[in-house]
């Protein structure tokens, strides 16, 4: 008998896992939906779906933010009159900062099975990383609403109104502080948006040594749009932040936004080629399904610390608007989402001759 | 039938004694295990086996076998077997029972399932220690125990009346009814799992276990990838390249133990890696590059409570590294035959970059909640005696008690005071009793222990944990743990307990932690007191339980910028020199500072004196010809450090990159390489004060104003004399002195922008805050600035300074608040007086060479 020792790498542990899929949910039973209230039109998007798709939803929860108050709250009117015609029970408006806990403790979502819908297309990074944090301690079944914007801003090259106003500083995720220790090397991986200075913010605040000499030590995920039309949207973000031929910023790596398996894999890349002598900062500013990607990147290493660097607001007329496509990602079981997660990297041991799986996890899996 | 109910209403007969049948411990396809007792109510395990695999054999043969193992203690005796009629049942089927010695604790299935976090490494080090005895007596005695499965290896308890002298559970091997002569044994045989194997995955399995473990350190991390490679040898199927040999699987695992725990021996592979102390993963690169001359590395080496101020990059955490007892203890292990000037403390390093500010850096004052202040407390006081403990594990490990001169013998660390220790940290600390496995450090498995309760600590700090949680640790339990320390351990007597609290900024730790973390930190107390570092204005000094700490009284406020500046130049050159030669000779460079950089020599004047820099730069801005490199050589590249240590690595990187230096190079970088890189240098400190958020632009703007005064004062300002008989020399004036320190203050401090800037100044280091002096008038104190020396060269100004700025409160805001004009304004009010008082510039260059 030959055995063999196997490490588990990202590739065959996502094997199994769904990919984004347009959406379909005709007369669809939920549990629970989560509606962030954005102030993009986007974010009414799937509650207006669900009406017309005569969906039920025993309970809707609205998660209100701190910022943009004023702007969000434009669309609330509209939001509010689509849940209502959604047959369920009223409508929770839950704060952004409460969302972790009220996942935690829900009792409702106590027992496995529970179904639920999140609509992420008025989510924030940090708000889309904290509720996959959340579920992935609960067993729920999850499927993520996705409303994909018919412009996204800029609209153009060279377009030079930031998305962002001011900036109010950054947080450290309580969710992924980075359980790190001992002496090593900063590293930053940055997802940028079309915004400078929250990037530069990030380096800055990590160590200001990242913006001057040690740019090896940040690397640049540029996200890739799907369409073809917008790929120029690379290059614009080269340009804002300055990572030109001539920078000295040399670790870009570009990643499609619309698929968060490949967000997943390229953050493994990077982390899997400095683990050993680094000591990880991520800071997601990117898409919606990259911050999916991000949190289970994040789950799966949880030495990796998350930042994110926040605006005082965002410009409401630098940003994305109208609705091209709504789409799905269904996870049947977020418990077995995180066993999925939490195997990169584990051992298992094979019997190569019948190419049985001996053990894996402490399972022992033959009798 | 094996586990029916019925087995325990009367006693089983085997091999002529009588057993009762007590409780079932576990079933599988051909066999059970009770528990049971015999006539004089000795506990036994008793197996009972479908008689298919005896039918050959009687159980008899398994007895003989394990009798060879009887003297071997890491085994559970088999003492009888027999074919026997199962009582009660119809027919009265035969069945094998064999009975063992009973070992009481919980078998490595149950602890992989049920209790994962006990699975650490010091756990899979005990584990090999007593798996390898059990496999080398198997070999010895030519037999082969072909079940070793995770039900057959148990963590053995000590006996309850002897846990307190000797807690540590031992790995013992059961169930020897299945020992076979190895010989006749064909391991190869499909679906075989030999003892190796099973030893594989017993490891593989805890390797699994162990790597999702919340607080896993890097060189945690890196022992795992280790034993991953030796998984791969035990399960190999050539013969030649497998590991069969039990000694040498043990050997393997403690060395990739030390390897990894001892830090990763690291070449510095160029002269300007590990710019900052936190990227430095290894302590003997730490105190390779360490510079002893340091200029206030006397001071910080002493008991004195310090709060360390400085600019990022001034020093600070490579000095409290350095003050580490850690770092010396793993120093010795490394390299036992350096001699080290050792530190005159104990100190106990913890960075807060990590476990404060990515754990605890969210916390306001709203969430500050009686609960939640008293669990900051408890984290905070546990991390500081892991710290404690993680370094006497250290010594444990690596110091060798018989060794005069190791600190095993000096701390008198042994079996006894280990475990008084142990049971101290258990009862006052834990309030719980964590097993203890044999043949790993007790200590590390002590912080080990604590480590767990700090993460248990930080969840509840993390979801804001309101329930009533008990034995919390409370203010008073660090000087209490230190006491007993002290006790314990006289060697605190000499080198006494000293905190090193590292990065202890707003930056860092919000203001409101501080306040609750200050009641520990300034409370003042005989076994240990604290060192904080932190920025300018970044430590706050009272907490909120009104307890404040003075300066001066309670504690020494030591500015590296300050110092600096106040050092000599004979010292700053002293420290410059030994700053890069030992760089250079870290990674086997030939040339030295002095050889590649050489002396600032700018000639002489007519009256035989020596060109000063300022005297050069004033001759070269009057002048048409061409212009010779000014700012060049140690003694002035020495002199361009004002606490930012960090900067000069930066100066000195780029001239020896702009100079092409190699490895093997000994001549000097030319004169004119070293002022472009220095320029260079300079200029781009400056601009990135515009990234610095908010204030960024505006500091830019002080900065470039006051740098362009400076420079345009040592062109016009006549030349002046500092003394009767000596002669006139170029004005020098990087130092703004504000008359009436109090009102200066509040001026600023009334304007929310204005104070927000005047913090960054300081805090960025832009003006260094000097001690305040005596003003010129009056009884009040004067507030003394100093312009930062690294940015200095990018205006073509001096470096030195002879005539401080002197303005009034309402000056300072003014430039504060409007630079470009506040500068202006002194310099056309410095001419209005010039041309009051009919003095004629002196702009005669005679005797600049």
């Amino acid at each position: 008998m030959r055995y063999q020792l196997r490490k588990i790498d990202l590739e065959s542990a996502a094997l199994g896992l769904p990919t984004l899929k347009p959406l379909s949910i005709r007369g669809a039973h939920y549990d629970v939906g989560i509606f962030p209230l954005g102030f993009e039109d986007r974010c009414l998007a799937l509650a207006d779906r669900c009406v017309k798709d005569n969906v039920t939803i025993d309970r809707k929860v609205v998660v209100i933010y701190p910022g943009n108050a004023k702007d969000n709250e434009t669309n609330w009117p509209q939001l509010s009159e689509s849940l209502g015609k959604i047959p369920g029970n009223g409508v929770e408006r839950v704060s952004v900062q409460d969302m972790r806990s009220w996942v935690l403790n829900d009792s409702h979502l106590g027992e496995s099975g529970s179904r639920v819908i999140v609509d992420t297309s008025g989510s924030s990074n940090s708000l889309t990383m904290r509720l996959v944090w959340a579920f992935l301690e609960r067993d729920v079944s999850l499927t993520l609403g996705f409303g994909e914007a018919k412009q996204y801003f800029p609209l153009e090259p060279a377009t030079k109104r930031p998305t962002a106003r001011g900036m109010s500083g950054l947080d450290v995720s309580v969710e992924h502080p980075g359980l790190q220790s001992g002496y090593s090397r900063d590293s930053v991986i940055l997802v940028p948006g079309f915004d400078k200075d929250r990037a530069r913010k990030v380096l800055n605040w990590v160590d200001p040594v990242l913006l001057t000499s040690a740019y090896d030590q940040v690397t640049w995920v540029l996200g890739v749009p799907h369409l073809k039309k917008d790929r120029w949207r690379v290059d614009e973000l080269r340009a804002i932040h300055e990572l030109g031929d001539n920078s000295p910023w040399h670790n870009v790596t570009l990643c499609s936004t619309f698929d968060y398996l490949e967000s997943w894999r390229t953050l493994e890349a990077i982390y899997q080629d400095r683990k050993s002598d680094d000591r990880f900062t991520l800071s997601p500013m990117g898409s919606k399904l990259q911050a999916i990607g991000s949190a289970l990147f994040c789950h799966s290493r949880s030495d990796v610390r998350v930042v994110f660097s926040l605006p005082k607001s965002y410009s409401t007329k630098a940003y994305s608007f109208g609705i091209r496509r709504l789409w799905q990602l269904d996870f049947e079981s977020t418990q077995s989402l995180r066993t999925t997660v939490e195997s990169v990297d584990s051992l298992e041991v094979i019997d190569t001759d019948s190419d049985q799986v001996l053990l894996s996890g402490t399972e022992r899996v033959w009798q | 039938m094996l586990s029916g109910a019925s087995l325990i209403d009367g006693p089983l007969h085997i091999d002529g004694e009588d057993f009762q049948l007590t409780h079932l411990l576990a079933s599988g396809k051909k066999g059970v295990v009770w528990k049971g007792v015999d006539r004089l109510g000795r506990v036994r395990a008793i197996k009972l086996a479908t008689p298919v695999d005896y039918k050959d054999r009687p159980p008899l043969q398994e007895i003989a076998l394990a009798a060879k193992l009887d003297v071997y203690e890491c085994f559970a005796r088999l003492e009888r077997g027999a074919r026997i009629p199962l009582p009660g049942l119809d027919g009265s089927p035969v069945v094998a029972a064999l009975v063992s010695e009973w070992i009481d604790g919980p078998t490595l299935e149950h602890l992989l399932t049920q209790d994962p976090e006990e699975i650490n490494p010091a756990f899979i080090r005990s584990y090999v220690s007593g798996v390898t005895d059990a496999l080398m007596a198997l070999d010895a005695e030519g037999l082969c125990h072909d079940d070793l499965n995770f039900g057959n290896v148990i963590a053995a308890n000590p006996p309850p009346a002897l846990a307190r002298k000797n807690p540590d559970r031992t790995f013992k091997v059961i169930d020897l009814g299945s020992l076979k002569v190895a010989a006749d044994h064909n391991t190869e045989k499909k679906g075989a799992v030999d003892d190796y194997r099973w030893t594989a995955l017993h490891l593989t399995a805890m390797h699994n276990v162990c790597r999702r473990n919340e607080g896993l350190t890097l060189r945690d991390a890196r022992f795992l990838d280790e034993l991953t490679i030796i998984i791969s040898r035990l399960l190999e199927s050539d013969p030649v390249l497998r590991l069969r040999d039990p000694a040498m699987l043990a050997q393997q695992v403690e060395s990739a133990w030390r390897r990894t725990q001892s830090g990763q021996a690291r070449r510095v592979q160029h002269p300007f890696d590990y710019i900052s102390a936190e990227q430095m993963a290894d302590d003997a690169v730490l105190r390779n590059i360490f510079a002893d001359s340091l200029p206030w590395l006397q001071d910080v080496n002493s008991t004195t409570p310090h709060v360390v101020t400085g600019p990022r990059g001034c020093g600070k955490s490579t000095m409290f590294r350095w003050l580490a007892l850690r770092t010396h203890v793993e120093l010795g292990h490394r390299e036992p035959n350096r001699k080290e000037p050792q530190p005159e403390i104990s100190g106990f390093y913890l960075p807060c970059a990590v476990e404060l500010q990515n754990r605890v850096g969210w916390i306001r004052k709203d969430h500050l909640t009686d609960s939640m202040r008293a669990e900051l407390i408890h984290y905070f006081t546990l991390l500081l005696m892991r710290e404690v403990l993680r370094t006497l594990a250290a010594i444990d490990e690596y110091s060798a008690p018989e060794d005069p001169n190791g600190y095993a013998h000096l701390f008198d660390l042994n079996d006894s005071t280990s475990l008084q220790l142990f049971n101290y940290v258990c009862d006052a600390v834990l309030h719980d009793k964590p097993p203890l496995y044999s043949g790993v450090s007790r200590m590390r498995q002590l912080s080990t222990a604590v480590q767990a309760a700090v993460m248990a600590s930080y969840r509840r700090i993390r979801d804001r944990n309101e329930s009533p949680i008990s034995n919390l640790l409370d203010e008073s339990s660090l000087g209490d743990f230190t006491t007993y320390l002290v006790k314990l351990f006289p060697y605190f007597n000499d080198r006494h307990i000293v905190f090193l609290v590292d990065d202890f900024t707003v930056h860092r730790v919000p203001v409101d932690v501080q306040k609750v973390l200050n009641t520990i930190i300034w409370q003042r107390h005989p076994a240990h007191t604290f060192k904080l570092s932190g920025e300018k204005n970044g430590v706050v000094l009272d907490s909120d339980r009104g307890l404040t700490a003075e300066i001066a009284r309670e504690l020494k406020e030591l500015d590296c910028g300050a110092m600096m500046l106040e050092t000599s130049d004979a010292q700053l050159e002293a420290f410059a020199i030994e700053l890069l030669d030992n760089r250079l000779a870290a990674c086997e460079y030939t040339g030295r500072a002095m050889d590649l950089l050489g002396d600032s020599d700018l000639g002489l004047n007519l009256d035989g004196t020596r060109t000063s820099l300022a005297e050069a730069l004033r001759s070269q801005a009057l002048s048409k010809g061409a212009k010779n490199p000014v700012y060049f050589g140690i003694p002035t590249i020495a002199k361009l450090c004002s606490g930012d240590v960090a900067a000069l690595l930066l100066v000195f990187e780029r001239i020896l990159r702009k100079g092409g230096v190699t490895p093997g190079t000994t001549s000097a970088v030319s004169r004119k390489t070293q002022q472009t890189a220095i320029r260079d240098v300079s200029r781009e400190l400056v601009s990135q004060l515009r990234t610095y958020y908010p204030t960024g632009p505006r500091m830019h703007r002080f900065a470039t104003e006051f740098g362009r005064y400076i420079s345009h004062t040592l062109r016009t300002a006549p030349l002046q004399s500092t003394g009767p008989q000596t002669r006139r020399v170029p004005v020098e004036s990087p130092r703004i002195e504000v008359d009436g320190q109090a009102a200066a203050l509040e001026t600023v401090e009334a304007d929310e922008d204005l104070r927000e800037l005047y913090d960054d100044l300081l805090r960025r280091a832009v003006l260094i805050d000097m001690d305040a002096g005596n003003a010129r008038h009056g009884y009040d104190t004067s507030l003394r600035l100093h312009f930062r020396r690294v940015f200095l060269p990018m205006f073509n100004a001096p470096l030195g300074k002879n005539r401080p700025i002197a303005i009034k409160p309402d000056e300072f805001e003014y430039l504060l608040r409007s630079p470009k004009q506040g500068f202006e304004l002194l310099s056309s009010k410095a001419g209005r007086k010039r041309s009051r008082s009919n003095e004629v510039e002196e702009l005669t260059l005679d005797g600049i060479d």
